[in-house]
């Protein structure tokens, strides 16, 4: 006689963000019956290859997770990573990562805004549409991305999965005369970004005033981007290692990216979620210019996206010419490293949210365990709520094309990074009853 | 800036990188010096929104690209075709054909620009030197009549 064998076979399923998606809806008179916004990208298993791998491999293995915020990702990395060998890189290396984050801020927020956002707010389908009326801003959109590209590649040696960090630091500082050359250019891109933030808040921006619970990083002395504590606008504050236990991240059935709740709840992150939370850290010279444009933060209406994406760009443009002012670049471009075992965290502000890294490590530093927990998987549940609310408040009754429009509105105002964003959506809909 | 630019679309992974490499080919062969000094410069494009910005104020602009086709092949890529396809599958911005639909849009002369794709092997992923050493006679081949045509103009011979 023979014993029934049991098996059961888990495989985690992670850091999986871009990717073709869907929306099915389904409408019964004036109820939406079901929503879903579906993200059925292959598992792209990054986890799994970190596995086994050398601490010094890894940043540049995350930065290829995302073409557009590898620095996000390797900037979570080594501060994780340098938890766990209990390194200090001191305060030259943490401001020129702060500059290396404001290079992907400034190009990731100026292609948001002007190439796949925009559209949408001047009654374009696409930026090619948008140009023939709105070339100067298309022009400005494009200064913006290469300037922020060229900043990334001034520590990254190029801008694409750069190659310029490490745990430690980074392998070279820049020189002074190419501190000086970006210096030129941050002025006159600084010009751009000041009239980029009145232009998005003169854009007619649908009026969609809904609750939500916007969670960032929290610095007492700074804008956040590369450290601080866990913060909510309902009244969480706790140190980063504490993720895990306010956060849940679940396998929602008909999503291959990984859904995440708060305390069971939707929660939003990106640069409304930001900006709502850390208003006060921006310098008074651009609070002044938000109080200008009659746009109040913190906000409910979602659609003010575009507008703190376009404030944070000026500022990110500021600090980086502070940042250069007074830079250091006689000091050594890292620390040295002894890995040891151990578990530490990273979390740190990708352009479109938080973004939040676990590793383990065995004596000699190779990754044991590794967890991602990227900002769109974050956002996913938020869109899906958003899209029930704004959707309703649009009016279930009008035409499919003006349904499929403002619901891919919504969607794209998240900045997701799924890889068809632009015009990625396609909607299945169902109308029951009248 | 020069009149003639000859740009190398991809990144530095894989089979994306056979732009680059061509261009840098064609860099490091003696091209340039049968042209008059000053007339051609190379670059890489990383990201294809970048093309507008390379190309104003250049007369020819040359574009070279990795299109899924057997290794080693040459293909003439109708510009044309590209800017009329209306779907979009980038996820971070705009692709080569919406780029190229930008550059008569926002450049005040637009140049005549000639794009070159060069065969990969897509699931293989993988771009060798001897693939891209292929392709360089048919490249040449295919440069030879703008580049005459430029020269002609400019010269006015």
């Amino acid at each position: 006689m023979t014993e029934e064998r049991q098996v059961r076979i888990k495989v985690p399923v992670l850091a999986r963000v871009e990717g073709e998606g869907a929306l099915d809806l389904s409408i019964n008179g004036n109820e939406i019956e079901s929503l879903r916004l579906r993200i059925y990208e292959p598992p792209r298993l990054f986890e799994k290859f970190l596995e086994g791998r050398a601490w010094h491999e890894v940043p540049d293995m995350v930065a290829r997770i995302c073409g557009i915020c590898p620095v996000a990702y390797q900037m979570s990395a080594v501060h994780a990573l340098e938890q766990v060998f209990d390194i200090d890189p001191g305060p030259s290396v943490r401001r020129w990562r702060r500059l290396f984050y404001c290079g992907e801020w400034i190009q990731s927020h100026a292609l948001h805004i002007h190439l796949l956002a925009a559209p949408d707010f001047v009654g374009f389908n696409s930026v090619t549409e948008m140009a023939g009326q709105y070339p100067d801003e298309v022009r400005r959109g494009l200064r913006l991305q290469a300037l922020g590209n060229d900043l990334i590649a001034l520590l990254g040696a190029r801008s694409v999965h750069p190659v310029g960090a490490c745990v430690g630091g980074f392998h070279r500082l820049p020189t002074a005369s190419e501190v000086e050359t970006m210096l030129a250019s941050l002025q006159a891109g600084r010009r751009d970004a000041r009239e980029l933030v009145a232009w998005t808040a003169g854009l007619d921006l649908p009026d969609d005033d809904q609750a939500f619970c916007s969670v960032s990083v929290s610095h007492p002395d700074e804008y956040p981007m590369n450290e601080g504590r866990l913060v909510s606008s309902e009244g969480l504050d706790i140190p980063i290692e504490e993720f895990d236990q306010h956060f849940e991240e679940f396998q929602a059935p008909y999503s291959t990216a990984l859904h995440a709740s708060l305390h069971d709840g939707p929660y939003l992150v990106g640069p409304l979620a930001r900006i709502n939370l850390n208003l006060e850290r921006l310098p008074a010279g651009i609070r002044a210019l938000i109080e200008d444009t009659g746009i109040s933060f913190p906000s409910r209406n979602m659609f003010h996206s575009i507008v703190a994406r376009a404030v944070e760009l000026l500022y990110a443009i500021e600090e980086a010419m502070t940042v250069l002012e007074e830079a250091d670049i006689s000091g050594p471009p890292h620390v040295p490293v002894v890995p040891r075992a151990g578990v530490g965290f990273g979390c740190t502000e990708a352009p479109r949210g938080l973004l939040w890294h676990r590793y383990e490590t065995d004596d000699k530093g190779h990754i044991v365990k590794a967890q991602i927990v990227p900002p769109t998987s974050q956002n996913q549940a938020r869109i899906e709520a958003d899209l029930r609310a704004s959707l309703q408040t649009f009016g279930l009754d009008r035409e499919e094309s003006a349904l499929r429009l403002h619901a891919e509105t919504v969607i794209r105002n998240y900045d997701p990074c799924i890889s068809c964003a632009t015009h990625f959506l396609r909607m299945n809909m169902e109308r029951k009853g009248k | 800036m020069t009149p003639v630019r000859i740009i190398g679309i991809g990144s530095p992974h894989g089979a994306d990188q056979a732009g680059w490499l061509v261009a840098d080919a064609l860099q490091r062969s003696a091209l340039p010096a049968r042209l008059p000094a000053g007339t051609v410069s190379f670059s890489q494009c990383v990201f294809p929104a970048q093309l507008p910005q390379l190309v104003a104020g250049c007369d020819l602009a040359i574009l070279i690209d990795a299109v899924r086709a057997e290794p080693g092949t040459v293909v003439e890529v109708d510009s044309g075709d590209l800017t009329r396809r209306k779907e979009l599958h980038s996820t971070h911005g705009i692709g080569v054909g919406e780029a190229l639909a930008l550059i008569p849009v926002l450049t005040d002369q637009p140049p005549r620009v000639v794009l070159i794709g060069v065969g990969v092997d897509a699931e293989d992923g993988a771009c060798s030197m001897e693939d891209v050493n292929r392709t360089l006679p048919r490249v040449r081949e295919l440069m030879e009549a703008p580049l005459r045509e430029f020269l002609q103009t400019a010269t006015g011979t």
